[in-house]
Order: C-alpha cells, then sequence, then structure tokens
C-alpha cells in the first residue's frame, strides 16, 4: 500500500521549474531512495511533500488523505517527519534540550499546564528524559548532553537531528543527505540505526550522492534530474542504468 | 528627605523596572520576539484602570473626561490586565505570523499611536491634566508616610517575585523549552510539529498582562497619570535594563533594573540647582550609551548570562 503518493507535482521560482510533474509512490515500510545530481529538485520537492514550500501544482496524499499545503507542523504531528540538508538544530540550548523539545503532545506543551506543572506533566518529563538519554546513547553523545548544540561539528549535528526528529515517532522520515558530513564510526551507527528503522516498519524517504550508502538501505530508488523523475526501479537496475550514468557524469559541474 | 526614605523610594521605581524587564524579557529573551511597544501595554493597563476605578469626572473640578465608575480597586486591576492582553492580542494577530522586525515595527507603532491617544482624546484621558490624586491600596490604614512608603516596596515587590517566579517556572517547563527552540529556530520548530505562531502569541499576551499590571502599580506609585510617563523612553530603559542583566537570564533583568534604574535615581542626588539638571540629563543618556557600548564589547550576553538548564 502506498503510504505516500506524489501526484503530479511541481514546484517553480519564478521561471524557474525546480520540480515539474513529478509523480511517486512511497510503500509503507519501505525504504525509498531518491538521488540526482545537484540543483536537481529532491530537497525541493521534499519541502513541498513537508509543507514548508506549497506547491504550484499538483498533489501529495498521505495514507489516502490530501494533505497538500496543510502547514508543515501539522504534517509533523501527522507522522510525515523531516530532517534539513544543512543541519540547524537549537544552536543555544543543550543536546537534551534539543532532543526533549521535539516530542509531540507534551503534557507540558501549552502556557497553562506548564505553569500548573502537574504529576502527568512530570511523569511525561521524566519519560521523555530517559528517551532523550537513550537515543543519545545511541549516537555516543550521552556524555555531551548539556553541551549547546551550536558546538557540534556538521557530521555531530546531522546524527543530533536525526535523533531529535526520532522524538516525534515519525511514521515517515524523509531524510536529506543524512550521511552527508558524518564520520566513518557515526555512518556505521548511522546505517545501524536506520535499518532499526526499517524493521520497526517505519517508512523512509532517503536522499543522499553516496551511491553505496543509498543502494544498500533501499527498497527502491527514483532518479530526478532538472525538476523531473527520469526513473524508477530496484536499486541494481538503477545503478546500472546507462542514463543514470550520463546524468551523473554529465550532470556534475 | 532621608536618605532611608530615599532608597526606599528608589527600590520601588527599580521594582517597577525590573517587572517590565522580566516581560521583555519573556517575549524577547525567552521567545525571540523583538516588541519596541513595552510601554503600550503598561500605558493601556494604566488607562482602563483609572477609568475603572475613578469617581464619576462630573463630581471632579476641570476634569473634561466622561467616564469613571468608580468600582474598586480589584476589579480596576483585572480589567487592566484583560484589557492589555487583548491588545497584545490584536496586534499580534496580524504581526507574530511574520519575521521579528514587522512585530517590532507594528509595536512602536502602537504605543506611540496610545500616547498621542492618551494626550489627545480627552474625552476618555483627560488629555494632559490627565488622573490625579488616585489612592494607592490600603493608604488609609497607615497614619506615617514613611510606614506607608515601606508596605508599598514591600507590595511592589511582590508583584515583582511573583512575576519572577511565574517566569522560571515557565522557564523550567516544557513551553518554555519550546519557547525557546522558537528563538532558536523557527523552520526546526516547525519541523517538530510546534505551532509556532500559537506559542508566540500566548507568550506576548501574557507579558502584555503582566505589563497592563504593570501600568497598576505605575498608578498607584505615581498617584497622577499624564500622558509625559508614558513616552518610548520607558521602552528603552527596559531594553537596556534586560540587556544588561543578561538576555534570557530572568535574575539578570532584576539585577540590571537594579544598576540601570538605581544610577540613574541615584544620580539625581546632584541635581541640586538648574543647572547642574540640565548637564546631568546630557551627561546621563551619553553615560548609558557608553554603558551599552561597553556591554556590546565586552560583555555580550550580559552581567548574567543565559544558562542552560542541565539534565
Ligand atoms: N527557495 C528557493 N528559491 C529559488 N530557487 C530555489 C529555492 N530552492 C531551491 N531553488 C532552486 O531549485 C533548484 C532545485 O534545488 P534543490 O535544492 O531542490 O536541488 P537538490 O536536488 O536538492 O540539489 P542538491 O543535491 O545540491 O541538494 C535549484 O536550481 C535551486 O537553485
Ligand atoms: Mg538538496
Amino acid at each position: 500500500m502506498a503510504l505516500l503518493e506524489i501526484k503530479n507535482v511541481s514546484k517553480h521560482f519564478g521561471r524557474l521549474k525546480a520540480v515539474s510533474g513529478a509523480n511517486m509512490e512511497i510503500i509503507k515500510g519501505k525504504t525509498t531512495g531518491l538521488i540526482g545530481p545537484n540543483g536537481a529538485g529532491k530537497t525541493t520537492l521534499f519541502n513541498v511533500v513537508a509543507g514548508f514550500l506549497p506547491a504550484t501544482e499538483g498533489e501529495v496524499r498521505y495514507n489516502g488523505e490530501n494533505i497538500t499545503n496543510l502547514p508543515a507542523y501539522r504534517l509533523a504531528r501527522k507522522g510525515i517527519v523531516r530532517t534539513f540538508q544543512t543541519p540547524h538544530g537549537f544552536p543555544e540550548l543543550t543536546l537534551m534540550e534539543n532532543l526533549m523539545a521535539a516530542p509531540k503532545n507534551q503534557e507540558g506543551e501549552t502556557l497553562w499546564k506548564s505553569v500548573l506543572m502537574n504529576p502527568a506533566v512530570k511523569r511525561q518529563e521524566k519519560e521523555n528524559k530517559e528517551r532523550a538519554l537513550h537515543y543519545l546513547e545511541e549516537i555516543g553523545m550521552i556524555d555531551r548532553r548539556n553541551e549547546k548544540v551550536g558546538n557540534l561539528n556538521a557530521g555531530e549535528a546531522r546524527m543530533v537531528e536525526l535523533v531529535r526528529q526520532l522524538m516525534l515517532d515519525p511514521d515517515l522520515l524523509l531524510l536529506d543527505e543524512p550521511a552527508a558530513g558524518v564520520n566513518p564510526a557515526h555512518q556505521e551507527t548511522l546505517i545501524e540505526m536506520l535499518n532499526n528503522l526499517k524493521k520497526k516498519g517505519i517508512t523512509l524517504l532517503v536522499i543522499d550522492h553516496n551511491l553505496g550508502f543509498i543502494t544498500t538501505l533501499s527498497d527502491k530508488i527514483y532518479v530526478m534530474h532538472q525538476g523531473q523523475v527520469v526513473l524508477e526501479g530496484l536499486p541494481k537496475e538503477v545503478i546500472s542504468n546507462q542514463k543514470v550514468k550520463e546524468i551523473y557524469l554529465g550532470g556534475k559541474k | 528627605m532621608s536618605i532611608f526614605m530615599f532608597v526606599i523610594a528608589v527600590m520601588t521605581i527599580v521594582g517597577i523596572y525590573a517587572m517590565m524587564a522580566l516581560c521583555y524579557n519573556l517575549t524577547n529573551g525567552q521567545t525571540g520576539i523583538v516588541d519596541f511597544g513595552v510601554i503600550g501595554w503598561v500605558a493601556i493597563g494604566a488607562y482602563t484602570y483609572a477609568i475603572i476605578t475613578s469617581p464619576d469626572p462630573s463630581t471632579v473640578a476641570g476634569a473634561v473626561n466622561l467616564y469613571g465608575f468608580h468600582l474598586p480597586m480589584w476589579i480596576g486591576l483585572i480589567a487592566a490586565m484583560i484589557t492589555a492582553a487583548f491588545g497584545a492580542f490584536c496586534i499580534g494577530l496580524p504581526t507574530l505570523r511574520l519575521r521579528g522586525e514587522y512585530l517590532a515595527i507594528g509595536a512602536y507603532a502602537l504605543s506611540m499611536v496610545i500616547t498621542s491617544f492618551i494626550t489627545n482624546e480627552a474625552w476618555l484621558t483627560n488629555g494632559s491634566r490627565g488622573f490625579f490624586g488616585m489612592p494607592a491600596p490600603l493608604r488609609d490604614r497607615f497614619t506615617s508616610v514613611s510606614a506607608y512608603a515601606i508596605f508599598f516596596l514591600l507590595l511592589i515587590w511582590a508583584f515583582v517575585l511573583g512575576s519572577y517566579f511565574l517566569f522560571r517556572r515557565i522557564e523550567k517547563s516544557p513551553y518554555g523549552r519550546i519557547l525557546r527552540s522558537i528563538r532558536e529556530n523557527e523552520e526546526v520548530s516547525i519541523s517538530i510539529g510546534k505551532n509556532v505562531w500559537k506559542y508566540r502569541m500566548t507568550a506576548y499576551v501574557l507579558a502584555a498582562a503582566i505589563l497592563g499590571l504593570v501600568g497598576v502599580l505605575y498608578a498607584w506609585y505615581a498617584s497622577v497619570l499624564v500622558p509625559e510617563m508614558f513616552t518610548d523612553i520607558v521602552t528603552f530603559t527596559v531594553v537596556i535594563c534586560v540587556i544588561l542583566g543578561g538576555t534570557g537570564n530572568f535574575k539578570g533583568s532584576l539585577l540590571g533594573a537594579t544598576v540601570m534604574i538605581g544610577a540613574q535615581e541615584l544620580t539625581r542626588f546632584f541635581q541640586a540647582n538648574a543647572d547642574m539638571a540640565a548637564t546631568l540629563a546630557a551627561t546621563r543618556i551619553i553615560a548609558i550609551g557608553i554603558l551599552l557600548v561597553l556591554i556590546i564589547r565586552f560583555k555580550r550576553r550580559g552581567i548574567l548570562p543565559e544558562k542552560n538548564i542541565k539534565m
């Protein structure tokens, strides 16, 4: 069953057709790769799907529901969670605070409940704290939990961003170049974590330039070029495809 | 006036500024909203309170305003807070969705409009003559002026500390954490499912309600309300108190107001003759300017920088 359907989606910036007429079906519980040269429109498509940019035309359906142009924060609450190509996080806040900000439906999220600080709020804080510690342990940064995220290097910030978004319990996770800048030790952790997510039945849509990484991870791959989806298929088929080779060799600046 | 009484008076006005600084620190320090309309909410609170509690103006010689409901103080106080909160809601509606600068300009413009409104709309505010002889709470229980001054100081600081502990509680709560995340990065806050606009709005409205309350304290303290009390100089003094004390640190706001207003009021000692007064006023502004430059150069994050909550 398709968890996410992208139907004839376009996104134009003035005269630039960053995405034009893209069609995709993201199958529930599977991992889908999205590749293409720089400027192909991959990130732009993510932005449209996650509600960060309005679509110029087309439709996005999630669980059969038309979610085109719904506000991004509502899509995140519905389970469509994305990471950013350049991870930022909340630089002046600690790793723990970054993670603890994320969970949805926190009891103490509203002004009144936060002031009352009733037992339910405290209990949930404790649960979330344990989860956050668990994730930081997993990425080997538990000792740095009280450090500011602004002090991390790009690769570390990317790992923290991933676990921060996992605190939301996503159903569909959109990862924009999750391995870029991540050191080899962390890359192994990352692959292990992504495989665990797959086992848990979480649907992944992953952009990456590292073809080795993306082909081992994905069940299916889409290729974008100049705003269009030019190819879809099994990882093996896609990387051996002549057209893909041409795009990658010819498309590189 | 004895030194002791002078210090009591200074600490009272410090308290009033400290409370405004706390509010600005909630909206700006925690949430990242730039609100240059602080004094507007104070003015709305003060005048709402005055209209609700003042006697019928037709019984007051020379009054040209039409309304005075002579209701109890606590009703005036609640009305002041609600009116200021409602005002903030209305201005927040169009501006809080936009980037910071729009609100800064919008709120500043509104506070200018409010100042000109209270000067010109005499039917409501009695214009430049304003309200006078406004009673302070429980004044009649005290026979001695100095005993009441001490009581009033404690009363003001009870409100200050009440706000302080409220804000500290917010700071430590999940809600406060989300306010700071919005300050740090709006886009990422959206990506974790937070309705950024709603958070900005609630923080802004809460701060305005408490600023409305400050308006009431100000009316009690001064016993008169005239338009000159509500100029943008107050707003900018508050902003400096917060920067000086440390943006994002509520304790810093109390300290910043004490240092800034304390220094400002203590230099009044030297205002013995008229020549000195003019020179001193100018010197003071220059001194504040130099102080700001020094902070920004050497202690960018203020005397008490914001502290992360460790877990
Ligand atoms: N907000 C924007 N305004 C104008 N043009 C944009 C905007 N965002 C992206 N573009 C343009 O749209 C095109 C597609 O960009 P996009 O970031 O989606 O590519 P990409 O496939 O993610 O590339 P990369 O692999 O380099 O990340 C590019 O030409 C880019 O310059
Ligand atoms: Mg991209």
